[in-house]
């Protein structure tokens, strides 16, 4: 109710949003868009020092403290003053920066940070579109990914067509299933019941059945429509269609066109020449000797002489007398609903009519069901059973069962340059526990204060038991001195103040990398994690393939974009 | 012994089931994208980049119901958005896939660069849409056709064959001349082309199957300039009034008039006026004048449709007059300096080829696209020229082949004759009566106003005992003179399905433009203003310069 009332050029107030971007959509993985990726190269090296030592170092925690401390002074003197402070640190970093980016991870972790730094929604989708490939531990969204068919179904009866038949009968259901031409929904075959008495007038012979749509009582009577039986409706229908003149004059045509290509099969067919290589011919040269050729033509030459320059004289199959009825039914029309919509009138595509009662009922669209796969490596994202009943999946690596789940878990209303506390909960999917840092990207457009009061913490695994619980779950004993807002189950919340430097919608771009500890698959999963190049999976696996044999530990890093609403201007204006 | 044999050959196209032989066909224009499988006689889907009726009467207010995001019903803290950047961008208002500015910033300050990237999102998106969606086929197997207009923008041609290659992995694509294959649908080789779409109107001579693409003229006359047109007559003319206060009128909102809003009055109401008022008398007759002349003459019905005016909260009335429906597409014919109208842009054509072509040109027009759609165009058309002809001075040196003007599709009289009597004919009811007096009424030479309102009286009754014989006489003088006249099928099918339809005809048949095949795909497509197509892919680097000059040089033209 809330949009329907607002007024249509400003349309709905911007709702809280998370979404998450695929890094085939990063814009800084673009060659072009250099404005993105400036900034992002200007990073503080301190931030970026601490983030790769947590990873390494797991043990020193009071260590990272501190630096996180040193860390948040440097978030708190970006927000207040960021120009000066980008362009301070990247004095100061470009020459020490280089010799320390020796390890691949961080570089790889640096690159994602560059190539997403901002804060256009550009690419990004929420969770529940995204998958997660778990052979090269990227997110995969639908455009990273290829599809395939996997059957054909009718929406309406689901019943599996088989491909043998799928496009024979034009891709639409075969059977009892129609569509009302008025306004799409499902039509239901109805009888006319003989004892009702108010239609035994109507002769045995024309037909008892008839096509009803419940939603706006369109009757297939009203275009004298009736059937003698009630099934095979499908195929009486196309019957009809198949004699229609307009399928009756493309077969004449194409048989004509055939003959042509046939006859003159010669490289100098005209028709060939132009469809095939006139775009070889300079143009001017070319209408000189058209002319030329007509001219003798003209003159009483043979007309054959370029190999059929022309076509043989060609008799119509059908001869469709002008159509006036449309100019008829507009001149006097009163009412808008008198004249299809164009939507009803492109079902209906070699008539188009535009009144209602030259439409007719159309068959069901069939549907398909897809699988999914990643590009990259190959492997079923997504695979459903193939019954058109079922609703299982055989494959299903969607990002929401592998990816920490960001949730706004409480906002206030945001005020240009008044601090607001935002709370964003983490619900960790995985039964591994995860490490989980968060960062906040300096690229975005305009640039809030945003200041992250824990931007490393730690998620239990996720516990089917715990679905069954009520109410939260104190904080495990050890990880106390996390100081997160608040620890339940398998979910962690953080707070994060958002100072709003303009007006308008708040956006926030935050990097998130998460670490977690996972059982290698014997033989596939070592060359698979070499072979990843964008992902932080290295460095651990390397470094320890001794002590943990069985498990090795995995990094991936994503930016998201997380909406908090419109900032309101200041109280004062 | 033929007959079995043609049977033969048509099962061999339809037992084709697994087949991977048909292949798509796409007709890409800035409205609406015609998708289907060679070798049927109709597109099988019309995707539009409008909104769809339910979006545009809920952004007008007129369904009282939860506001609907893509899909499902969603409360307020729903997370799920537009799941497109550039519907998000503007949520209520759709905008033509592609302008022909293509390459030069746009009006809402987008580059080149973000304009390419929004054309290749979107048209990824749409694409996807038709194979998995409409089509229901796997891309990788089927080749495609593509009808090109000949002056489309080289950067649209590269997004498409970009986005179908990489995205989709189509196999192999070819483009083809849009108006070469309309006119195969008419069974013919030789005919002048007007494709009056919605971002402009072309006309391209053909003969004997070649294009002739140096005489190519445009005009923006059409689709779009109509919307512009009719948005401002809207604003001016036709007032709203409430549903509980009919009496209190006021202006129509400016928020209403989106392009999907024009749209619907567009495509559900106008039409092509049957009579010719005559603006030229007198060269100061100023707009309003017009207007009022347009209304005097005016039989047509006026029309309510339904609006919500949201300063008011309430549901207004907005009525549009019958001349406006009738005359809102006037703006077509009447051409100025820097916009020809279509009959200008027809008779500029008709000029410039070399004389010989011209009556065999004009004899066989061929008018397409989406806005030919429009209700009576066509034989409006027809009057204008021949109008055109007879008392524009600008056209003397072609008037002697006002006798020749026909289109294509225009049955002659006496195939209508034969038809007529005829039982059980394909068509209209007791159709012809308008278009015949119609174009009697064309032959007078110049029409005066008082002519056109006895004209007018005579028309609304449309008795079918105006003057017809004489319009019979001529044509079937000028019918004479070949031996063998050219037999219409009549419009048998639409106008704006019929370079698609000429697309799956030459699919079928296994013939088609240069095919470009995914391997050897550069990012360069051929075009007729570039190099030979053999150059394109031996020398990329200066296939593209060449590229760029020969497109250069094809503005010029």
């Amino acid at each position: 109710m809330l949009a329907l009332n607002a007024p249509p050029g400003q349309g709905p107030a911007q709702q809280p949003f998370v979404h998450y971007r695929c890094l085939c959509c990063s814009p800084g993985t673009k060659p072009k868009s250099s404005t993105s990726s400036e900034p992002a190269e200007t990073t503080p090296h301190e931030t970026t020092k601490d983030k790769d030592q947590q990873q390494r170092e797991e043990g020193r925690e009071e260590e990272e403290e501190e630096e996180e401390g040193k860390k948040e002074k440097d978030v708190q003197q970006d927000s207040s003053t960021a120009l000066i402070s980008i362009t301070k640190t990247s004095e100061a970093s470009h020459p020490t920066d280089e010799p320390t980016t020796g390890g691949l991870p961080r570089k790889v972790m640096e690159e994602i940070f560059a190539s997403g730094n901002t804060s256009d929604l550009h690419g990004s989708q929420p969770l529940s579109r995204l998958y997660f490939c778990d052979s090269c531990d990227e997110i995969r969204c639908s455009k990273c990914s290829q599809d395939e068919i996997v059957c054909y179904f009718c929406p309406n009866c689901l019943f599996d067509v088989p491909t043998a038949s799928v496009k024979l009968e034009k891709h639409k259901c075969s059977r009892n299933c129609f569509e009302c031409p008025i306004c799409q929904n499902t039509l239901s075959v109805v009888s006319e019941d003989p004892d009702a008495g108010q239609f035994a007038a109507v002769p045995p012979a024309y037909g008892q059945f008839y096509l009803l749509c419940h939603i706006c009582h369109w009757n297939s009577q009203s275009i004298n429509m009736t059937f003698e039986k009630p099934t095979g409706l499908a195929a009486q229908l196309q019957k009809a269609d198949e004699t229609s003149p307009d399928i009756m004059e493309f077969g004449r045509l194409k048989d004509h066109l055939e003959k042509h290509f046939r006859n003159s099969a010669k490289p100098s067919s005209s028709l060939h020449s132009s469809l095939l290589s006139s775009i070889q011919t300079g143009s001017l040269r070319y209408v000189s000797s058209t002319a030329s050729s007509t001219s003798s033509n003209i003159g009483g030459l043979s007309h054959r002489r370029g190999g059929g320059d022309d076509f043989a004289h060609y008799t119509p199959a059908v001869q469709v007398m002008d159509d006036t009825e449309n100019l008829d039914t507009l001149m006097s029309v009163i009412n808008l609903n008198q004249i299809t919509t164009m939507k009803q009138r492109l079902r209906e595509l070699h008539k188009q009519p535009y009144s209602p009662e030259r439409l007719q009922p159309k068959r069901i669209h069939l549907r398909i069901k897809k699988s999914r796969r990643c590009r990259t490596c190959g492997h079923i994202l997504v695979n459903p059973e193939q019954k058109a009943q079922s609703i299982r999946f055989k494959i299903k690596l969607i990002a929401l069962n592998q990816i920490p789940n960001i949730t706004i878990a409480n906002v206030q209303p945001m005020i240009v340059q008044t601090l607001s506390r935002v709370i964003l909960r983490f619900t960790n999917p995985r039964h591994e526990e995860v490490q989980v840092s968060v960062r906040y990207g300096d690229g975005a457009q305009p640039h809030h204060g945003v200041h992250i009061h824990s931007p490393t913490f730690s998620i239990l695994p996720y516990n089917e038991v715990w679905e069954y619980e009520v109410g939260t779950i104190a904080a495990a004993p050890g990880s106390v001195q996390e100081n997160v807002y608040e620890k339940t189950a398998n979910s962690t919340s953080i707070v994060l103040d958002i100072t709003p430097v303009a007006a308008g919608e708040v956006k926030i771009p935050l990097f998130v990398s998460f670490t977690f500890k996972t059982k290698v698959r014997s033989e596939t999963g070592s060359p698979s994690l070499t072979s990843t190049q964008l992902v932080v999976s290295g460095a651990s696996a390397k470094d320890i393939p001794a002590s943990d044999a069985d498990f090795v530990e995995k990094t991936v890093a994503f930016w998201t974009i997380i909406g908090f609403g419109d900032a309101l201007p200041t109280l004062a204006t | 012994m033929t007959l079995p044999l043609t049977k033969i050959r048509d099962l061999s196209f339809k037992t084709s089931i697994y087949g991977i032989e048909e292949r798509i066909v796409l007709d890409i224009g800035s409205c609406y994208i015609k998708c289907g499988l060679s070798g049927e006689a109709r597109p099988r889907h019309f995707i539009s980049m409008f909104l769809s009726d339910e979006a545009l009467d809920n952004y007008l207010g007129l369904n009282p119901v939860r506001p609907m995001h893509f899909g499902h019903d969603c409360n307020e803290f729903c997370n799920e958005r537009a799941n497109h950047v550039f519907r998000e961008a503007h949520p209520l208002e759709y905008a033509e896939l592609y302008e022909l500015d293509l390459m030069r910033k746009d009006g809402q300050g987008h580059s080149e660069e973000e304009r390419l990237m929004i054309l290749e999102e979107r048209l990824s998106e749409y694409l996807y849409d038709v194979y998995f969606k409409h089509l229901l086929t796997d891309p990788k197997q089927r080749k495609v056709i593509i009808c090109e207009s000949p002056l489309a923008p080289i950067a649209l041609k590269q997004t498409i064959a970009k986005v179908l290659f990489e995205k989709l992995q189509a196999p192999s694509i070819s483009f083809t001349n849009s108006h070469l294959l309309a006119l195969l649908t008419t069974g013919t080789a030789t005919g002048l082309v007007i494709d009056c779409g919605h971002l402009e109107t072309s006309v391209l001579p053909i003969y004997s199957s070649r294009p002739l693409t140096p005489f190519i003229r445009t005009t923006p006359r059409a689709g779009k300039f109509l919307s512009t047109h009719l948005k401002q007559l809207l604003r001016e003319k036709c007032p709203v009034s409430l549903v509980d206060n009919p009496t209190d009128l006021r202006t129509i909102p400016e928020s209403i008039l989106t392009s999907a809003f024009l749209e619907t009055i567009k495509t559900r109401l106008l039409f092509a006026s049957p009579l010719i008022v005559n603006a030229r008398s007198g060269d100061n007759i100023n707009e309003d004048e017009m207007n009022n002349n347009y209304r005097d003459l005016s039989s047509s019905t006026e029309v309510h449709v339904e609006v919500w005016l949201p300063e008011e909260q309430a549901r207004g009335i907005l009525a549009i007059p019958g001349w406006i429906r009738e005359r809102a597409s006037e703006c077509l014919f009447n051409g100025d300096e820097d916009a020809l109208s279509v009959t200008d842009t027809i008779l500029e054509t008709i000029a410039k080829v070399p004389s010989d072509l011209r009556r065999p040109l004009i004899s066989s027009m061929l008018l397409i696209g989406g806005t030919a759609q429009l209700p009576n165009i066509q034989s409006r058309l027809l009057q204008e020229i021949r109008r055109s002809l007879q008392s524009n001075p600008k056209w003397a040196k072609l008037a002697g082949l006002v006798d020749s003007v026909r289109f294509l599709d225009d049955l002659t009289a006496e195939d209508k004759a034969a038809l007529s009597t005829a039982v059980g004919f394909v068509g209209g009811g007791a159709a012809p009566a308008i278009t015949a007096a119609g174009a009697s009424r064309s032959n007078t030479p110049s029409l005066s106003r008082s002519h056109s309102m006895l004209d007018q009286d005579e028309g609304s009754g449309f008795g079918p005992g105006s003057a017809i014989p004489g319009t019979r006489d001529r044509e079937k003088k000028s019918g004479s003179k070949e031996k063998k006249p050219y037999q219409s099928s009549g419009k048998v099918f639409m106008p704006n399905c019929r370079s698609w339809i000429g697309g799956s005809l030459v699919g079928s048949l296994k013939v088609s433009g240069p095919e470009i095949l995914r391997e050897n795909f550069n990012g360069t497509v051929p075009d007729w203003s570039t190099a030979s197509l053999s150059a394109t892919q031996t020398h990329q680097d200066a296939a593209t310069t060449s590229s760029m000059v020969a497109s250069a040089l094809a503005i010029s033209y």
